[in-house]
């Protein structure tokens, strides 16, 4: 398929893996940061990682929402899934994210009226389809989703929908890389950018990355070898003494973003001065509210929700392993009591997340590393 | 690159009656989790619809209806990346060929 074909060709893959080995030097170990989980699971899935010198490390960020949504959230989710009259509708991943009080999927099992959907379009015709219901959307996800969120309110409200209610849980990526880039346990040679993020925001919300901490930045696209030119990218800014953004996905990423995805984000989202990341802690402006202009749709205040934080399970590594502190293998219950089938942490439950990358793509790079 | 990965080689679904949360498998054969913001479909212009939406197909024909206001003007034929049900940017062949 065009789009697709020409970036998974071999033997280009192989010809930037000998540039890239050409390029680093020997006596310097290089720890790249992918920020997206869908980059992660590129890597795994085409064994991008075995192209790479053995001195340069992939490093998996925190780019995942199902990875970084607190528990206390989910156990909202729930509370207001188990009103009667109410339709709960959420992507497919979250609906296995445990909360506290188990899991969106457990509360289905129970009664509640849970169901998936693909997109926020989908919900918004069930609520038309239900008047008599109220039906909730749980949106989640990046600034690549919001748009899409936003879209379908303003298509709620030209139709008058008055049975529709976001639950709003989108975040930004641009807070927790600053919160990652303040963390001293951290060194970063360079990141690789979210390709589909910038489609949305541009590179140029990146610009303060090498402005004022000094790592060079390659936006890239998900396909093997944008993975590959995007490595060679930041490795070629250090070699050559350079540091700034940099656009591999340029097929697809605009410099400064799409102006009326901007202009739909701002009239229907707000900023929360405040929201909690797993593994991060409370970030202040990082998320997004439904606007004061939008209230009638938001289900935070249709209904009441309990708000109580809650703590990981002790055993859960999650943070460490969205801050890239340790590896998914070197967290105690990985593969053991945390597998996909009964995931403790949210980094096993999505696909895209960095443990359940490793789970199903590269639980062998664990003996590879220990020799 | 590692050519044997176009091969599924996930585990099967992990819970029976978890079978309506399989991530999304999209046109070009690969997992994706809406979610996460990464996915990025690629589709084609089939029919513009009413005002704002279009019906667009995958590789595999598989039709839907797409979200196309961020877009401005589209045509039939005209080739879209889809994310949760929205067209983010028009793809054009720019870079694509180099």
């Amino acid at each position: 398929m065009k789009f697709v074909d020409e970036f998974r060709n071999a033997e280009l893959g192989r010809m930037l893996s000998e540039q890239i080995a050409s390029i680093v030097d020997p006596t310097t170990h290089y720890k790249i940061m992918e920020v997206c989980g869908g980059h992660t699971h590129t890597i795994y899935r085409y064994g991008v990682d075995d192209l790479l010198p053995a001195n340069v490390e992939l490093v998996h960020g925190p780019g995942c929402p199902v990875c970084v949504i607190p528990m206390g959230r989910v156990d909202d989710a729930i509370a207001i899934a188990r009103h009667p009259n109410v339709i709960f509708t959420c992507f497919g991943d979250m609906l296995r994210v445990p909360g506290g009080h188990g899991t969106l999927l457990e509360a289905k099992a129970e009664g509640a009226d849970v169901r998936m959907v693909y997109s926020p379009l989908d919900a918004l015709r069930m609520a038309k389809a239900n008047p008599d219901r109220d039906v909730v959307f749980f949106a989640i996800g990046f600034e690549t989703t919001a748009p899409s969120t936003a879209l379908t309110l303003m298509r709620a409200r030209a139709d008058g929908v008055k049975n529709f209610f976001c639950y709003c849980n989108h975040v930004m990526i641009v807070p927790p890389l600053r919160a990652l880039l303040e963390s001293p346990d951290l060194r970063l040679a360079g990141f690789i950018g979210p390709g589909h993020v910038c489609t949305v925001v541009g590179a140029r919300p990146f610009e303060f990355i090498p402005r004022e901490y000094g790592k060079p930045v390659a936006i890239s696209g998900f396909e093997p070898l944008d993975m590959l030119q995007s490595v060679y990218m930041v490795l070629r800014q250090l070699a050559d003494g350079r540091c700034e953004v940099e656009n591999q996905y340029t097929r697809v990423v605009p410099y400064n973003g799409n102006a009326q995805a901007f202009k739909v984000l701002s009239e229907v989202f707000a900023l929360r001065p405040h929201f909690e990341w797993r593994g991060l802690g409370f970030i202040s402006q990082s998320a997004l509210r439904l606007s004061d202009a939008y209230q009638d749709f938001d289900a935070e205040v249709r209904f009441e929700v309990p708000g109580v934080r809650v703590a990981d399970p002790k055993a859960c590594q999650c943070g460490e392993v969205l801050k890239g502190v340790i590896k998914p293998w070197e967290c105690k219950v990985f593969g053991t009591a945390c597998t996909p089938d009964h995931p403790i942490g949210t980094c096993m439950v999505s696909s895209e997340g960095a443990c359940a990358a490793y789970y199903n793509f590269g639980r062998f790079a664990r003996e590879k590393e220990l020799v | 690159v590692n050519a044997a990965a176009d091969d599924d080689v996930r585990p099967q679904q992990r819970d029976p009656a978890a079978a309506d949360c399989t991530p999304v498998r999209s046109a070009d054969g690969a997992w994706h989790c809406v979610t996460c913001s990464d996915e990025g479909v690629p589709m084609r212009v089939e029919q513009v619809l009413d005002a704002g939406v279009a019906r667009c197909s995958d590789e595999k024909d598989q039709s839907s209806d797409v979200l196309t206001m961020l877009v401005g003007e589209i045509a039939v034929g005209d080739m879209l990346l889809v994310h949760a049900g929205t067209a983010l940017v028009q793809l054009r062949s720019i870079g694509a060929d180099s």
